[in-house]
This record gives C-alpha cells, structure tokens and sequence, in this order.
C-alpha cells in the first residue's frame, strides 16, 4: 500500500491504518529502536507507543514520508525511554553520544541552553549544504545509529573511509554550531 | 547532568527532528558502486583482458607478418638481378625468379640447396595435385624455383614432366596457389 493511502486511513480514522503500518514499517521501526535500546522488549513497546503516537498526530499532520515520519517518531520515544532507563546496557545511543562530544563547546554558557529548533535548523542547513552521499552517512550514523561496519557495508565503502568521513563531518558541523553562536 | 551532556542531548535530539526528506534519503539509498568482491574480481578481469587483448593483437600483428602475407607481399620490395632470359647453362647453382605482373624483366636470386629444398618440401600433395587453374593463382607475381638439374619448381606449378625445362617455364599458367608455409620459406630463403 502507497503511503498516502495509509496516511488517508489515519485521517479516516481507520484502525487498519495501524495493521497497514505495521505491515509496511514494523520491522524497521522495531530494528530502529532495538539500535537505540538493544532491547527487544523495550523496542516492541517502542514501536507499539509509535503508532498510537500517529494515529494521534494524523490528522493533523499528512506526512509526503511516512517512513522517515514514523522512523522521527519511534526514534525520539526509544531515546526518551533510553533516558529514562538509563540503563547499564550500552546501546547504540551512547556511542553516538560519545563521538558527538567533538561538537560539544569545551565551556558551555547560560545561553548555550539552546532551544532544540536552533540546532534543528542549523542541522538541516547541514545537511542541506552536504553531497548526497555524505549526507546519507551522517544520517545514517547519528539519526538511524547505525554501526560504522553497517554503514560501510551500506554503502560498500571501506570502514575507515566511513570513519574517516564521519569525524570530517563532525569537525565541519562543529565549526557550523560555532559560526552560528550554537556552541 | 552537566551542561556537555545536556548539549549533546539537544544534538542528538536536533537529528532527530532534521527533515523528512533527509531520512527517507538515508533509508531508500542505493549506492550504485559495486561491492568490494565484485571490485576486485572486474578489476582482475580487466587486467586478464587487458592480457589477452594485448597478447592478441601481438598475436595478429606477427601473424599477419607470416600467414597474410602473400609472395606478391614477400618479393614485391626484393632486391635481385634482373635479366631478361634465363638459360639453362647460366645457372651453377639454384635459384629463385620472379616476375610482377607488367614487367618484362626477371628477378634472379641464388640460393643454396638447403634453402631450395626448404621450399620444395612446402609443396605438399594437395597443393600439387590442383586442378584449379587461374582460379586460385596469387595474382601480381609469377614465381619460379630452379635447380640447376633441370628441376622447376613453382608454387603454381606441378612437379611433373614438363614442368622441368628452362625453356619452358615461362610458358605456364598459375595452377595452385602457394600456401602459406611456403611463403613463408620462400621470406626466409629470401632473409638467409
């Protein structure tokens, strides 16, 4: 099923519109969050409080991406929950926490307490300004968490070009924050 | 929490947040480089074909040199005394003559038995044997091998009674078309 014949289901308030997701996104929704998570469990709730999060969110919203939409979403409650857990496990989360340190201001101000839509904008200028398949790689390391051996084999690149394009992208975003008084 | 963490955690939350349109680019993206297996076996087959393209063309080159060339090829450039009649009592030792078509003068050039008999053993039954006349003659050139016994030999004449006279040879149609072995002994008499 299209995309938007699911969309116009949660607009019709059709409770197949939580079947028809399912079937077209719940394992890559489930894989999203057990990256975050590594928890099945955990990752099966993750995806289940995903879909009442939509169907409450259409309308009003009409996505063009239902997948990329829904993907925001599970991702933002695995994160939330990993939070809240805080758990010992070492989930895919940390390590992205970890190497984003390099964007991290060595002495942050009051004012540094941005507001999330700041760096969200300077994020998508970004991307905006990357070659597509840069972009894909940053995307899918810090928004999917992917492994840098799953990004490589992706991409069918080598892993230390895969490291070595990530850490330039995070110098360049770094220098980006900073030019924008975001660091 | 201190305030580093708490940066990171509006960065990791500001990818969250980026645009649709990024993410789904993320999970629809299909690199259309090749895998590094299939890489590296193009790469060596590549290089196998390059071999081998190479090794052809050296191949066609030198046999073109041999098995295209054709006694018009071979004598056409060759250096011998001309004259323009043979007689028998001239000749002490073998011989090779020729003629291109449209000269009225014979190319002569002495050569040793060994060479004579390098090119007589070209001649195999087949090729004597011919009954196709003016039809399979190399055009251009007339070609004839003499010993000074008698013995004509040609590559478009038999080895056959009447065929052994000075006097005659010049009086014989083309019958068979020289093959390439004894064109090519004929270039290496030639070269010796």
């Amino acid at each position: 099923m299209q995309d938007y014949e699911i969309v116009s289901l949660y607009w019709e308030r059709a409770e197949s519109a939580i079947m028809q997701t399912n079937i077209k996104y719940g394992r890559m929704l489930f894989t999203v969050s057990e990256t975050v998570l590594n928890s099945r469990q955990d990752s099966e709730e993750c995806v289940n409080d995903t879909y009442l999060a939509a169907w409450n969110k259409m309308p009003t919203d009409r996505p063009t991406y239902l997948g990329a939409y829904l993907t925001k979403i599970v991702r933002g409650i695995a994160i939330d929950r990993y939070r809240y857990a805080h758990s010992d496990k070492r989930g895919g989360a940390d390590n992205v926490t970890a190497e984003l340190d390099e964007c991290v201001p060595s002495e942050l101000s009051v004012e540094a307490q941005l507001e999330a839509g700041a760096l969200r904008d300077a994020m998508n200028s970004f991307l905006a300004g990357l070659d597509g398949e840069k972009r894909v790689m940053f995307v899918k390391r810090y928004f999917y968490m992917q492994s840098v051996s799953e990004i490589a084999a992706c991409m069918r690149l080598g892993e230390s070009k895969v490291k070595t394009t990530l850490h330039r992208l995070r110098l360049a975003l770094a220098e980006k924050l900073e030019s924008e008084g975001l660091k | 929490m201190t305030d580093r963490e708490k940066y990171k955690e509006l960065l990791i939350d500001a990818v969250g947040e980026i645009d649709d349109s990024y993410v789904h680019e993320a999970s629809v993206y299909k690199t259309r480089r090749l895998s590094v297996g299939a890489r590296t076996f193009i790469a060596t087959a590549s290089s196998f074909a390059a071999v081998i393209f190479l090794s052809v063309i050296i191949g066609i080159s030198f046999l073109n040199s041999y098995l295209n060339a054709t006694l018009y090829d071979v004598l056409e450039k060759q250096s011998g005394t001309t004259v323009t009649q043979v007689g028998k009592a001239e000749l002490s030792e073998p011989c090779l003559i020729w003629q291109l078509d449209g000269e009225e003068e014979y190319h002569i050039k002495s050569v040793s038995f060994a060479q004579y008999a390098s090119v007589v053993k070209t001649l195999n039954a087949e090729q004597v044997n011919s009954t196709e006349n003016e039809i399979t003659k190399e055009p251009g050139i007339r070609v004839w091998l003499c010993s000074p016994d008698g013995t004509v030999i040609t590559p478009y004449l038999k080895v056959a009674e009447g065929n052994v006279s000075y006097g005659a040879i010049f009086s014989y149609n083309a019958e068979v078309m020289p093959s390439f072995e004894t064109v090519d002994a004929i270039r290496r008499l030639l070269k010796g």
